[in-house]
């Protein structure tokens, strides 16, 4: 209490409270928005545990008693100063480290003698540690897991290795108490219940952060919205706006939603001001970690006027110097808002304020709508993963490799994690199977060697084995990279492999600001020197396109549906108006329980457009199923495209209109596996399962080498497994996964069901709609260049505005 | 004869490509493959990577018939017959020695490849001949490794190549195929357990992509 008083500081009640549950000896789920002092409140519970058991003070350093696992290890530094301060005051024998893939060998084998009182880690990092011998003894005096950034983790499966971590962790020390730290969430319940399946209250264990810190949502608007493009993402045309509001303030940070976008608006703004070259940078996932990590040091000391960034900084660390913050293009979920907007003014208390930039036209309504939500406090839910075979024998094989187990005991510790809790015998019995010889088929072989079984325990005979399975643990996974580098000179940083096969040397790109000429690529390395032609192309990376989440779909409909009913609640959809009421003059605004069809007739064929304002995901499995649906009756050829509004049909021919048969959910499973390449999707999402469960290893330089007689694409071992051994639960698993979450198949089906509820429209539109263009500009996208596509977008425009 | 087959004329040879990623030089009655890699199934399982061993099975079935429809009686394999050591076991080499006596009056020798050398001796009943590369044959140096910067006329093997079809199209499908530069051919991997390098033909070069029982002819 010393050290709050120290620095001026009352407890917050929802600190103490965590405190409290944590001296009873209960979970807690932290729920509270960024930078209101989160750590505060985890870190003080086995601090004054310790305190109060040890009035005496102690010389001797204490062992492990606190494990705290951050997301990425880029946060670690941060983690540990923000503990060490009070340690420090409070003059107490507690070391905190870290141990992350970046942390020296030495440091590593010192940590595997005696762990430090305090640890920061991966997930990643932590099962490796658990992979070693003596792990019973290393953790026995472990108090405390603290997850920070649980939100993060809920619907991954690093989530679901954290909740195996947690039950061996558990096993070893009964009394351990799990705090987890969670922002912005929809269902708050299913996090505290995932991680604290034992309670059988969840919501006991939830504690609020209750410092309301509010968030403005401003929107930059262009001078008319006559010349305001009403397709496309990049939109760049509101780059003056922006420049003037970064001229303002002395720091700001630019989020952009794709690292395409990033690279583009980092090169616009130098070009308007030449002028900022050294104290603007770029900021993604693909630059190298020091070019990273530099620009995240020049952001805190503030010798940054501007950085344009991804997703890769939406997480934790503090920068207080961060006055302002953009989003370029659409918000895409109402959480996600939230969490950038957060950071700037990072402290309890202020005020976040966030600038939205629109790329296009509608994005104004969903701006408007994202205000909405976050007013009306919807936030979006994350589903935790269930029961994912290739993560629990990569943790079986690590179990393996540590002491051994014994499989039904292991099996009661795997169930009584929440994403395993349905794990059925036949299931365990597979995994066992699978990582002791193999699985069925190679019943006949004696030459398998993974895992071996002596008196019914489990355990790794060969060191060879165990190291090969530690170089490959963890689950994050991208696309496979190449690095880029320059000829005599440092790393850039990676490119995904799909674009740069694309290129020959000599071909010229930009890429971390950079302007660039190919000379060779050799060993997964891409040579580069500085170009001296200015045209480049820009790399584009795969999972870019990232639909609107479902509450904000929502958001946009109930606008809509207002604006249908001529009323415009918000500045953004007042300034829309000339736009909604040619909507309403061409075709009409769809009411909530109403399902807009246009249908249209162009030199193109006959155009079908639904709007059914699910989400892209949906609708691209939608027109996919509504498409196979009508050519079962009749022969009929389509060209379809989805957006996060609605999709289009377009034939050469009428499209035949039965919403009964097209919205109906009987054999449904059976028609979307008809009318999407699912084995195809399930081939290609096999790397992940297959690199999970240690099938492949790809891409790591030091297992490259040693292991050069074991490539094989994961492609091949699907086909492999496919024709012979047919039961093999991975390609199960793939299969599904790739129905959930690549065509989420839930949400289709739910939403057929609502869209069977809903009242049809069907409007016969003389040319394209403000809605309905969008949908096919996506089309011509693809079928033509960018330079022509903003010249035709601006023509269809004209046409429809003259027409 | 199948019209699935493509000839081409190769620095005086005239040779037939056949879709089961094998090359037959009528005049002679000789067969070339390349990239068996026999026993690299038992290599994965050896490092925990629990792969059947079936394929081995059924390439050497598929040389066994093509030697039967041809009339072959000579096989020139061009380099890395075998995987590695740790993929061969007893079972791997009775397989083979089964084998090699239902085609004995087949003449068979080997290129020496990379993986051949890391492999262990061949057994002597398998009769089959090692040479070194380059080994002559009417004008061509027989390879396993490629010298792309050479003139000499060569064939070769090693880089398992694969083509990119359609690649910048959504339904993008990467194929094995030979590789005919100016002065080289070579031949896609023949083992059905062999991942593919995708390639980057130079100007002037012909690509001939397998899809199933046809093969197509690709100008660069």
């Amino acid at each position: 209490m010393d050290w709050f008083k120290s620095k001026h500081w009352k407890p917050f009640p929802f600190q103490k409270e965590v405190w409290n549950n944590y001296l009873k000896g209960t979970d807690t789920l932290l729920h509270s928005t960024t930078g209101s002092g989160k750590t505060q409140a985890a870190w003080f519970g086995p601090l004054l545990e310790y305190v109060s058991k040890n009035s005496v003070r102690k010389k001797e350093i204490e062992p492990i008693r606190v494990l705290w696992i951050t997301p990425l290890r880029a946060l670690s530094g941060d983690t540990i100063s923000a503990l060490s301060e009070p340690i420090e005051f409070l003059k107490l024998p507690w070391t905190i480290e870290k141990r992350t893939s970046d942390t020296t060998t030495t440091q590593k084998r010192k940590q595997k003698e005696k762990l430090p009182t305090c640890l920061v880690t991966t997930p990643e990092s932590l099962c490796l540690l658990l992979s070693y011998p003596q792990t019973q003894e290393r953790f026995q005096t472990l108090n405390c897991i603290v997850i920070d950034e649980w939100h993060e983790f809920l619907s991954s499966k690093r989530g679901v290795q954290i909740e195996l971590a947690l039950a061996r962790l558990r096993k070893i020390s009964p009394e351990v108490r799990t705090i987890g730290l969670s922002a912005t969430l929809g269902n708050l319940e299913s996090a505290a219940k995932v991680l604290s399946p034992s309670t059988s209250e969840p919501k006991s264990i939830i504690v609020e952060g209750k410092i309301p810190k509010t968030i403005q949502v401003e929107c930059l608007f262009p001078d008319s919205i006559q010349k305001f493009p009403w397709a496309g993402h990049l939109g760049t045309q509101m780059i003056q706006q922006v420049a003037d509001s970064i001229e303002e303030v002395n720091s700001s940070l630019v989020f952009t939603n794709t690292r395409f976008q990033a690279e583009n608006w980092y090169q616009s703004l130098l070009k308007l001001r030449p002028d900022w070259a050294g104290i603007i940078a770029l900021h993604h996932g693909s630059l190298d970690q020091k070019k990273r990590t530099w620009v995240e040091n020049a952001l805190k000391n503030g010798s940054l006027k501007a950085v344009v960034c991804t997703s890769s900084m939406d997480l934790g660390v503090d920068y207080q110097c961060v006055e302002r913050v953009f989003q370029i293009g659409s918000p895409k979920g109402v959480s996600r808002l939230i969490q950038r907007a957060g950071r700037s003014g990072h402290q309890p208390g202020k005020p976040s304020t966030i600038f939205c930039v629109p790329t296009h036209a509608m994005e104004f309504v969903e701006i408007a709508a994202a205000r909405q939500k976050i007013l009306e406090h919807e936030l979006e839910d994350r589903i935790p993963v269930e029961k994912p075979l290739d993560v629990l024998s990569q943790h079986a094989v690590t179990l393996a490799c540590s002491d051994g187990f014994e499989p039904a005991e292991l099996f009661k510790e795997i169930r009584s994690t929440w994403s395993f809790r349905n794990l059925d015998p036949i299931e365990w019995k597979w995994v066992l199977d699978f990582i002791s010889f193999g699985g069925e088929t190679l019943r006949a072989y004696d030459d398998f060697k993974k895992v071996s079984i002596q008196n019914n325990r489990f355990y790794i005979r060969e060191n060879g084995i165990a190291s090969r399975h530690r170089m490959c643990i963890g689950t994050i996974l991208s696309d496979a990279s190449i690095l880029v580098q320059f000829l005599r000179g440092p790393r850039i940083g990676t490119v995904e492999e799909s674009f740069l096969s694309r290129l020959k040397p000599g071909d010229c790109f930009s890429f971390a600001g950079k302007h660039l000429e190919l000379v060779r690529i050799k060993d997964m390395k891409a040579y580069v020197k500085n170009a001296r032609r200015k045209k480049n192309l820009i790399p584009r990376w795969n999972g870019g396109k990232m639909p609107l989440s479902t509450q904000l779909a929502e958001g946009v409909r109930h606008l809509l549906h207002q604006a249908g009913k001529n009323v415009l609640v918000s500045r953004e959809m007042a300034f829309i108006e000339p736009l909604l009421n040619l909507q309403k003059k061409l075709s009409s605004i769809p009411h909530s329980d109403e399902l807009l069809v246009e249908n249209l007739k162009s030199r193109d064929g006959y155009h079908l457009f639904v709007f059914a304002f699910a989400g892209r995901l949906v609708h691209e499995g939608l027109c996919a199923l509504i498409a196979h649906r009508i050519s079962k009756n009749t022969p009929i050829t389509f060209t379809m495209t989805a957006n996060d509004y609605g999709f289009e049909l377009l034939s050469s021919q009428q499209i035949p209109v039965d919403f009964e048969s097209w919205f109906s959910t009987a054999r449904l499973h059976e028609d979307i596996s008809n009318s999407v390449n699912t084995s195809e999707m399930a081939r290609r999402h096999f790397r992940e399962i297959a690199r999970i469960s240690c099938l492949v290893m790809e891409g790591i330089g030091k297992i490259k080498k040693t292991s050069r007689q074991l490539q094989a694409s994961s492609g091949l071992l699907f086909d492999v497994f496919s024709e012979y051994d047919k039961n093999n639960q991975l390609l199960a698993q793939a299969k599904n996964e790739v129905l959930e979450k690549q065509l989420d198949y839930q949400k289709l089906k739910k939403t057929l069901e609502e869209l069977s509820r809903r009242r049809s429209i069907i409007n016969i539109i003389p040319r394209p709609t403000p809605l309905s263009l969008p949908l096919m500009a996506d089309r011509i996208r693809d079928t033509t260049s960018s330079e022509s596509l903003a010249e035709r977008i601006i023509r269809m425009q004209k046409e429809m505005i003259e027409g | 004869m199948n019209r699935n087959l493509k000839t081409i004329h190769f620095h005086g040879i005239d040779l037939i490509l056949l879709p089961q990623k094998a090359l037959f030089h009528q005049q002679e009655k000789t067969l070339f493959i390349a990239d068996l890699h026999l026993g690299k199934s038992g290599t994965f399982r050896a490092h925990g990577i629990p792969i059947p061993d079936s394929m081995a099975e059924k390439d050497l079935k598929t040389i066994s018939e093509l030697l039967a429809n041809f009339s072959v009686s000579h096989l020139i394999i061009l380099g890395d017959f075998l995987h590695h050591a740790t993929g061969r076991n007893s079972k791997l080499d009775d397989l083979i020695s089964q084998w090699r006596i239902s085609i004995a009056r087949t003449k068979i020798t080997l290129i020496i490849g990379n993986h051949d050398r890391k492999s262990g001796a061949l057994e002597k009943n398998w009769q089959i001949i090692s040479e070194e590369e380059p080994f002559p044959y009417f004008g061509l140096d027989l390879c396993h490794i490629p010298d792309l910067e050479s003139n000499r006329p060569t064939m070769a093997g090693h880089i398992h190549p694969k083509i990119r079809i359609n690649p910048r199209g959504k339904e993008s499908l990467s194929l094995p195929c030979f590789w005919k530069t100016a002065s080289t051919l070579i031949l896609p991997a023949f083992s059905s357990f062999a991942s593919g390098k995708n390639i980057k033909p130079f100007n002037g070069d012909y690509c001939f992509p397998i899809a199933g029982e046809l093969i197509s002819e690709l100008g660069f």
